[in-house]
């Protein structure tokens, strides 16, 4: 497992701070309650409630499922950090869902840099190409192989939109809470979360020109 | 929980998009399709990133048992922690504590072996620490925290059998670093897992038994569980015999 070197650049603290604005406040979630209350005794409860989001959240902005499950570990584990040394007032207030998202995006772009990697564009098997679409006997591995395929073209999408379209619709954030993750305005999140669509529309018409060429 | 669905963000008309999507490429069904990216990771992160602790009872740790119960963490890649119960006051909670002060990571506040290939090796296990063996056959430990060093000197360590000593200077040798012997000592004294890592069996050159992290009583104790010959004052009784 990666070691979690938990070192806050500016960027990641104003990003915390910002986040805090709607991650912080309005109605109080029980587990949040709990953790203020039991942090140890809490915490298991957070990773089994939040684990789904954090590791989807991770695998459709990295694209690559090994380091989707390490992004999503390392996720829980500074956030155990950071929990230890928040009073527990500041716990009780947190929006735990897009708290730990912010975990998440800061994780992977910190990793995108450092690799001075692209973007992955890569289907989900290895496979530079989105994979044909063949006979299949079972309606499970159909659904399976659709989500690949929409997978791999919400890769493509260029990060800010990718950012967008993730945390809105596979996560489930509301627009405050991805303005808020995202730091920008609700209007810019707005307008990339309406092109992401657009453009993956786009997309998934070419691939099925492509398929029906095939 | 999955949210409901938006409504469709009204476009302008003159949208590129509308006029180049195919009929059935809609708002709504690709909003759907987003959601059901949502997956569950493939394995269960819980055992991933919180720790477990057991404790091993004492008449299992071989006979006279100078050590006492074990408090014993693991993670889901081996053990990481090792206490002795009674330098806690039989207190799992303060082990726990100690535990996060010294890694900052989650722990189950409640016993329970994880479950697993480590859970067998954890049995395993106590059966061989009875039968007076060292640890291993199937177990793994979690050094991720430590530094190279400390990890090469711990590694060279486990390697010394039962019921032998080695100098602090062959640990050094043996993992390239001659004139590192005091630091050699220094890591041995940072142990996180004692006992299971046997650092009680290394040994100053001169025929004193040296430091403990737990104390040299109970490395000397140890050692004479082992069959280690000491001398009436503690000191080795034929030091300096090692490959």
């Amino acid at each position: 497992m990666a070691t979690v070197a938990y070192t806050r650049t500016e960027d990641s603290q104003a990003e915390d701070s910002q986040a805090e604005g709607v991650v912080v406040g309005g109605a109080r979630e029980g587990l949040s309650i709990r953790l203020s209350q039991d942090l140890d005794g809490a915490f298991t409860d957070l990773v089994a409630q939040h684990q789904r989001a954090v590791y989807a959240t991770g695998l459709r902005l990295s694209g690559r499922p090994a380091e989707a499950a390490d992004l999503a570990a390392d996720t829980f584990l500074r956030a155990y950090v950071a929990l230890r040394a928040y009073t527990p007032e500041r716990i009780a207030a947190l929006r735990l869902r897009p708290w730990l998202v912010t975990i998440v995006l800061n994780l992977w772009r910190n990793q995108a840099r450092a690799n001075g990697r692209r973007p992955a564009q890569v289907g989900l098997d290895g496979a530079a190409e989105i994979p044909s679409r063949e006979a299949t006997p079972d309606q499970e591995v159909e659904h399976g192989q659709d989500r690949d395929r929409l997978g791999l073209l919400v890769t493509r999408l260029p990060p800010r939109q990718r950012a967008a379209v993730v945390l809105r619709h596979v996560t489930g954030l509301s627009y405050p809470e991805v303005a808020a993750v995202l730091a920008c305005p609700e209007t810019t999140v707005r307008s990339h979360v309406r092109r992401g669509l657009g453009r993956l529309r786009q997309l998934m018409s070419e691939a099925e020109v492509e398929e029906d060429r095939r | 929980m999955r949210m409901t669905l938006s409504s469709p963000s009204p476009l302008p008309p003159s949208s590129v998009d509308e006029r180049r999507s195919r009929p059935g490429i809609e708002d709504g069904s690709l909003v759907r399709a987003l959601a059901g990216l949502l997956v569950e990771p493939p394995d269960d992160l819980v055992t991933r990133v919180v720790s477990s602790w057991v404790k091993l009872p004492a008449p299992l740790l071989g006979g006279s048992g100078p050590v006492g119960d074990l408090y014993v963490a693991l993670s889901d890649r081996g053990v990481s922690f090792v206490r002795p119960s009674r330098a806690l006051g039989g207190d799992p909670g303060r082990f726990c504590a100690e535990f996060r002060e010294r890694f900052s990571r989650p722990i189950r506040p409640e016993p329970g072996p994880p479950p697993g290939r480590l859970g067998a090796a954890m049995t395993g296990l106590l059966e061989a620490l009875g039968a007076g063996a060292g640890a291993g056959g199937g177990l793994t430990f979690d050094l991720g925290t430590l530094g190279d060093f400390d990890r090469a000197v711990l590694a060279k360590t486990a390697e010394i059998p039962p019921g032998q000593t080695r100098s602090y200077a062959w640990v050094a040798r043996e993992i390239g670093r001659p004139r590192a012997v005091r630091a050699a000592g220094s890591a041995l004294g940072r142990n996180p897992v004692p006992i299971f890592i046997p650092c009680h069996r290394v040994v100053r050159s001169d025929g004193d038994p040296g430091n403990y992290g737990l104390g040299p009583r109970l490395k000397r104790a140890l050692l004479a569980g082992e069959g280690v010959a000491l001398d009436g004052r503690g000191r080795l009784a034929a030091p300096g015999r090692e490959p």
